[in-house]
């Protein structure tokens, strides 16, 4: 394997400062290009429900689901079931489903035990009270109408109630997702990058309480 | 987040606008929906409810909520209240 190229460094660096991300994004827009792909995900923690917009009543409903009711929710998502079943097997994780009037328009999985990042091969422990929001989605003709905002209040209250926080990876290019979190109360707790083929990975992670 | 009592519902629209999704007051009109309006997205669309029941001193049924997706037809929920 030949050394990482200076180029690359230098946005490596980039990444793991956090700053300059509009540079950051032209510059592996270019690397990819050469061959040379760097992904870049920021970690965000909740562990707060004071910044929760109001939700309105009625209608709404969430449900944990079991293991036999999951073929609508893969139907739904056009995901494979056996994976989604795999899941619950081997992590214990959660899926819960949003419906609207008895109507499903969402669904998304929660794992206890472990944080998994697949676009950065990337698995962490989750430590006690700790959630992670993975594999979330709302019916494509019903977004930006309050449902994942609504879903996502009952989720935290309940996390928070329990005296934990909740965990999301999000890719660095994907404002408008960072902005939606932020606005619950989100803050940045880490970074995640990969660099590949040299598969250089690094990780930071700062816990919320520590941040002022 | 308030608007002055002394507004008109058009410019207490336009306010809550501006602060909720900072749309400047030359940009607002009937025609902005979530898909032109950056800022708009779900959790927005929650703060622009609570806004719109504290402001105009209405309730909003879910299934009212789900509706508003555009300036226009928040418009319409308020005159069908009476702010028109």
């Amino acid at each position: 394997m030949p050394p990482l190229p200076a180029r690359a460094r230098t946005f490596l660096n980039l990444a793991r400062s956090g700053k300059y991300l509009d540079l950051l994004e032209a510059g592996l827009a270019a690397l990819k290009r050469a061959g040379i792909a760097i992904q870049v995900s920021h970690f965000f923690t909740c562990d707060r429900a004071d910044s929760l917009p109001r939700v309105p009543e009625g209608g709404f409903g969430v449900r944990l689901l079991g293991k036999e009711e999951l073929a609508p929710i893969a139907e739904f998502a056009r995901k494979d079931l056996q994976v989604y079943r795999r899941r619950m097997d081997l992590f214990q994780d959660e899926c819960r489903e949003l419906t609207f009037l008895g109507e499903l328009v969402g669904y998304c999985w929660l794992s206890r035990k472990e944080m998994r990042v697949p676009e950065l091969g990337f698995r962490r422990k989750l430590k006690p009270g700790e959630v992670y929001l993975y594999d979330g989605m709302i019916r494509e003709d019903l977004r930006n109408r309050g449902f994942f905002g609504l879903f996502l209040v009952g989720l935290i209250r309940e996390v928070v109630a329990g005296g934990g926080s909740f965990i999301i990876s999000i890719d660095f290019t994907n404002y408008k997702s960072k902005g939606t979190y932020t606005k619950l109360g989100f803050i940045k707790t880490g970074t995640g990058i990969l660099v590949s083929p040299w598969k250089i990975f690094t990780f930071r992670y700062q816990s919320p309480s520590l941040k002022s | 987040m308030e608007t002055n009592h002394q507004m008109n519902p058009e410019e207490k629209l336009k306010t809550l606008f501006k602060e909720i999704f900072q749309v400047p007051g030359e940009d607002f009109s009937d025609d902005l929906t979530p898909d032109t309006v950056k800022e708009w997205d779900s959790v927005s669309h929650l703060v622009l409810f609570t806004a719109l029941e504290d402001e105009f001193g209405i309730r909003i049924r879910s299934d009212e909520l789900i509706e508003l997706t555009s300036v226009k037809k928040i418009k319409d929920l308020l005159a069908g209240r009476g702010l028109g």
